[in-house]
């Protein structure tokens, strides 16, 4: 037994010292080989794989030309829990994105200001961000933070990638391809349809659905203001500038009743409110659902795996619904540019390393370099056709949309989360390669362009009216201070609202009115005004640094 | 034996002779135990350099806390997130659940751990009792995010739940079972049963492998049926680990654990389902709250240790001796 | 006296065979239920990730394919991730055991001076915490972050452990200790050639709760290791596939204004499934490797 034991104890060292010394070989940061400099970047904003920039191809590229790399370290767990013990110790990554925490790493002065370097040093930087350097300014007048997405031209994209309300292709197919502009004409063709199919695949067809798990509160907050003709799920006056919640107003009553009138005709999925996120999807998935409501991007798993099937008519289609005739739709996003969160370049980095960090992204901000992350080679991943206009031919497409091949190209590496534009280049080509509508059109299949025929359309967009410029969008982009009003309305708002709404929806047509004032009386208890006066002086601001 | 010595100021010279032997007696004692001493010093001071000093943290609970300021730039506020936590509207609920699921929790926990490790230990063929064991403990490496995925799907409406019981003609119409408050004690008592007994057992197998086999022969001798050979037998061999374990897991009564109940909870079922670390995880983390997680850090352990001292005091009294 | 003998077993017999069959087919009803999610998971892991987004995935995988476990394992750090995790439940389990086990038998001496004081202390260190952040500074402070022993120390000696073997150790029969100290042996002695033969069922359970413990622990690495790739776990490792595979990172504005539209050959789901089974076998198939020190019962004889 003793004899057993030192074995093993023996066997322990013998690995202890061997990770121990593996580990003492490599050291970290601000590291010379040659002339090339490595330094950290950690992302808390995005989980992924973590790489050095120069094992792409495109980080290779900027490494020969800036002789910088950088470690890329994403988040595991929870960001405010490890940008805490970041601030706590005073010890930062050169270059980080702090996610929801940005705004205490600049109280503790863990980023730099970046007016001097960028002014001095990086040129094409200032240029890049020069439609919003002064939104970028803070109250202290100085820059920290250098967001991605920078605005440099509207262009509409020729698919539905955000919210709208979503109907089963077949059902429209069977109807005759209707065009439903309002509330009502939505649910009248969700509701025939489900009355002709009872059962989808030998499943129960589900005639509509919404999420609403953990964050995923869009679907059951967000429509009356769609339905209302807003750009987003919040009331700004287009005159006034004037911002109000519409979780109390009449707009909202409309919606809920409309829910709960549904519901009683046994429409409404019983269990929307209790499955998680990948029940729902699996849902989506299976086809059983006419029709929802939802951006596009957040089902976006079960809607490709639809797209990837056999059968090209479960996919869905997007309306933009409001509640009458007459209103506008505004479902599109207007140019827009988030302010935060975004890279900041942090305190404890030297002089000499800040200056050469920020000629690396200096270097990155030219046009060409721009091209190289967006598009990437030209002969290799699109082509120029004689009137300068860029394309992709369907190799191109199929090379591009592999995973592993965006690792190694470096697309997933030095994309977002990296100074970047967004809209459209100077040239007019667009900047995102599958708003292009060179692009776009070579995707469209057979029955793509049945719809399209149908519905008289060139792109799926061509339903939606364009958004009117809003410098402000999007409004959760504004500040809230940590233990202010306005954040606590936020949790509390969130609470409220889960927790009321499916009494609301699942009652009794006769207790309707009741539920809804219970639940009016007690949202007008919560601070909203507070957090509403927040957003209002942000879109005020926004609105005057952007001339309007 | 010299009884403990207790400084008193004022003492007659006997009193005062009797102290002075018992402080040289002390001192005899700790030098012939020196090895004992040897064993546990070292660990005395690890505990108090990786346990005790951290606690200096609970200052944060008092604060305002940033971590952006040096701990003499904090903002002292007093109890406010203690007040803050207990006149929420939601608290007196929240507190309500989380004891009411670490009750649930710890009976059925309890009971279904002894049954099971005595059904086990009944088991004859060797082979079969391995299998089962190993068998038994694997629903406690999932983690609860898989976990609580299946405890969703097989408590939604097409799942086997429900078929079973349409299926029986038990009910008519399936129920929505995470859709009711109501019913979330006991979906949560039943899941973490079934998560965790198998593993539960293990140390009341490991008790009952400690009892002498020959209690046994001699009790079949004697005719003892099987019933009665568990119960004078078995069970007095594993007393002094449930008692042990009991105590423990009383202090731990207000710790009821939070991922189930997050994963598990939606607006319809909240009201049974939040209990105090949802609430903080809600209130507290999201908002780079640490002082509120930090109050409620603080609240839980004064619960903890008195439901503690009073267990170990009742255990006591009740002749099964304590932890302490 | 014989056939008084064959009657009662003729008796126990009837008792014990009703008894039995019932206990044995509860067995087996158990073992599916705890079977069964794990069949699942195998069978999600072997599955083609879109197609599992469908659902109806039960105990069999309807699109065979070894494409996630590719996809696991091709993350270079796989490999060394695997090797630390195995280094830091060895080490954390041997050493770990031997402090927890020595502390235990001080404090299940009667005689021990500081027998109350040292109990009262450990057992208090279950109910609090310090918190994150002074934990942080700690590990900082001692030079902790970044090392391998930042694994071990903090978490050397578990109260509950430690109150667990003293449990055990007291149950021990006096008589054997009295022995050893007629013959003159000293504590060490006691311990190290009695005392440690003897607990083998409580060495072993207590052994597989540090090594579960140890094999699953991510949070540590996740606050003191994250950027030192040579010193990253697996479950840290798994953990980060896990999250690189989710579309959105939980903040639908970050999500929103990246629009990112990923082509997944690899879905979340899946990915957890997989993770499931390379992270719980090896532990998995530590218990049965430990069962054999639950020896029924110890004669006094072997002892002696």
């Amino acid at each position: 037994m003793v004899k057993r034991k030192s074995l093993v104890l023996f066997l322990s060292l013998m690995l202890v010292l061997s990770v121990v010394t593996a580990c003492t070989n490599k050291e970290s940061a601000g590291q010379e080989e040659g002339e090339v400099f490595t330094y950290k970047f950690f992302n808390a904003s995005s989980t992924g794989k973590d790489v050095n920039t120069a094992d792409t191809k495109i980080g290779k590229m900027f490494e020969e030309a800036t002789g910088v790399n950088f470690d890329i370290e994403h988040i595991v767990g929870d960001s405010n829990q490890k940008i805490g013990t970041m601030i706590a110790s005073g010890e930062y990554p050169e270059l980080l994105n702090a996610q929801n925490a940005t705004n205490d790493v600049i109280d503790a002065g863990g980023f730099v200001p970046l007016n001097d370097l960028i002014e001095e040093h990086a040129p094409n930087l200032r240029k890049l961000y020069d439609p919003i350097w002064e939104k970028m300014k803070l109250e202290d007048g100085n820059i920290y933070i250098l967001p991605s997405g920078v605005s440099n031209g509207y262009i509409k994209p020729p698919n539905v990638g955000q919210s709208a309300f979503w109907i089963k292709r077949e059902a429209l197919k069977e109807q005759g391809y209707p065009h439903p502009k309002t509330i009502d004409e939505f649910f009248e063709i969700v509701e025939t349809y489900a009355k002709a199919h009872p059962k989808t695949d030998g499943a129960d067809t589900i005639p509509y659905t919404l999420l609403q798990y953990d964050w995923h509160v869009g679907q059951l907050f967000d429509p009356p203001a769609f339905l209302s003709g807003e750009q987003e799920g919040i009331m700004v006056d287009d005159e006034t500038l004037e911002v109000s919640v519409h979780h109390n107003q009449d707009i909202t009553k409309r919606w809920l009743k409309i829910l709960n009138e549904v519901n009683a005709k046994g429409l409404f999925d019983r269990e929307a409110f209790t499955q998680n996120f990948d029940e729902y999807l699996a849902k989506i998935s299976s086809g059983r659902v006419v029709g929802w409501f939802g951006p596009r991007w957040e089902s976006g798993t079960a809607l490709d795996t639809l797209e990837l099937d056999d059968d090209p008519y479960n996919d869905y289609m997007g309306f933009p619904i409001v509640f009458e005739e007459g209103i506008k739709d505004q479902y599109l996003n207007p140019e827009s540019t988030v302010t935060s969160p975004g890279m900041g370049l942090t305190s404890g980095t030297s002089e000499e390393d800040q200056v050469r960090i920020i000629k690396f992204l200096d270097h990155m901000a030219k046009v060409d370099s721009q091209k190289l992350i967006t598009w990437g080679i030209e002969g290799e991943t699109y082509e120029v056709n004689e009137e300068g206009r860029y394309y992709r031919t369907q190799e191109q497409i199929d090379l591009v949309n592999k995973e592993e091949f965006r690792d190694e190209f470096g697309f997933k590496a030095l994309g977002w989360y990296w100074p970047i534009m967004s809209g459209t280049f100077d040239d007019g080509n667009s900047v995102d390669p599958a708003v292009q509508p060179e692009v776009a059109q070579l995707a469209y299949d057979e029955v793509d362009k049945e719809f399209l025929e149908a519905y008289n359309i060139e792109t799926f967009t061509d339903l939606f009216t364009e958004p009117d410029p809003a410098p402000w969008f999007p409004f959760w982009d504004a500040v809230i201070e940590t233990g202010s009003e306005a954040q606590l309305y936020d949790q509390q708002s969130r609470d409220l609202i889960k927790r009321s709404y499916p009494d609301i929806i699942l009652a009794d047509p006769s207790d309707f009115d009741a539920e809804w004032d219970k639940f009016k009386g007690e949202f007008d208890k919560l601070p909203y005004e507070a957090y509403e006066d927040v957003i209002e002086a942000s879109v005020k601001k926004e609105a005057e640094l952007m001339g309007k | 034996m010299q009884a403990q010595t207790k400084v008193k100021s004022h003492t007659s010279p006997i009193v005062q002779l009797n102290q002075e032997k018992g402080m040289k007696s002390f001192i005899k004692k700790c030098r012939s135990q020196k090895a004992l001493l040897l064993m546990t010093l070292p660990f005395v001071i690890w505990v108090f350099i990786f346990k005790y000093f951290p606690v200096w943290g609970w200052s944060m609970a008092f604060q305002d806390f940033k971590p952006a300021r040096s701990f003499s730039e904090q903002e002292w506020v007093g109890f406010k997130h203690f007040i803050f936590l207990f006149t929420d509207d939601r608290f007196l609920g929240v507190l309500r659940n989380t004891l009411a699921q670490s009750i649930i929790n710890l009976v059925l926990g309890f009971v279904t751990a002894i049954g099971l490790a005595l059904l086990i230990n009944e088991l004859t063929n060797l082979k079969f009792k391995k299998v089962v064991q190993t068998i038994s403990y694997l629903p406690h490496f999932l983690s609860w995010v898989v976990a609580a995925a299946l405890v969703s799907s097989v408590l939604s409406i097409d799942g086997i739940v429900n078929e079973i019981l349409m299926g029986l003609n038990i009910i008519d119409k399936e129920i929505l079972w995470l859709g009711k408050g109501e019913y979330f004690w006991g979906i949560l008592g039943a899941s973490e049963v079934w998560k965790n007994v198998g593993w539960n057992t293990i140390i009341y197998l490991a008790a009952i492998s400690m009892i002498d086999q020959e209690q046994y022969e001699a009790a079949k001798i004697d005719g003892a049926s099987r019933l009665q050979r568990i119960r004078y037998i078995t069970l007095p061999g594993m007393k002094q680990v449930i008692v042990i374990l009991l105590i423990m897991n009383i202090g731990y009564i207000i710790e009821a654990g939070f991922e189930a109940q997050y994963l598990l909870g939606n607006g319809q079922n909240i009201e049974f389902s939040e209990n105090i670390d949802v609430f903080v995880i809600n209130y507290g983390i999201s908002m780079f709250n640490f002082s509120l997680a930090t109050a409620a850090g603080v609240f839980k352990t004064v619960i903890s240790l008195i439901f503690l001292m009073a267990a170990n005091s009742f255990s006591k009294k009740m002749g099964q001796g304590g932890l302490y | 006296m014989l056939r008084v003998r064959k009657r009662n077993s003729l008796m126990r017999t009837r008792e014990d065979v009703v008894f039995d069959t019932f206990n044995i087919m509860f067995m087996i009803l158990l073992s599916v239920i705890m079977l069964y999610p794990f069949i699942n998971q195998i069978a999600l892991s072997l599955n083609a990730a879109t197609d599992s987004v469908k659902g109806g995935i039960y105990l069999w995988p309807r699109e065979f394919t070894w494409r996630n476990y590719e996809y696991v394992f091709s993350q270079a750090s796989i490999i060394q991730a695997i090797f630390v995790s195995v280094a830091r439940t060895v080490v954390g389990t041997g050493v770990g055991l031997l402090c927890t086990a020595m502390v235990a038998y001080a404090i299940a001496q009667e005689k021990f001076v500081f027998k109350k004081s040292v109990t009262i202390i450990f057992i208090m260190t279950m109910y609090f915490n310090g918190g994150l952040i002074p934990g942080y500074l700690l590990m900082r402070d001692l030079h902790l972050i970044g090392t391998f022993w930042v694994y071990i120390l903090p978490g050397l000696i578990s109260a509950f452990n430690l109150i667990i073997m003293r449990s055990f150790i007291e149950g021990l029969p006096k008589s054997l200790f009295e022995q050893a100290r007629i013959d003159g042996a000293g504590d060490f002695r006691v311990f190290f050639q009695i005392v440690l033969p003897l607990s083998l069922p409580v060495l072993a359970t207590v052994a597989l709760f540090v090594a579960v413990g140890q094999w699953n622990q991510w949070f540590d690495v996740f606050l003191y290791n994250s950027s030192n790739e040579n010193l990253t776990t697996l479950q840290y490792e798994l953990m980060k596939i896990l999250q690189n595979t989710a579309t959105s990172n939980g903040d639908w504005n970050t999500a929103q204004a990246s629009g990112e539209r990923a082509v997944q050959a690899v879905t979340p789901k899946s990915i957890q499934a997989t993770m499931t089974i390379v992270a719980s076998l090896p532990i998995i198939c530590v218990y049965p490797f430990l069962q054999k020190y639950f020896v029924k019962g110890m004669t006094l004889g072997a002892v002696k």
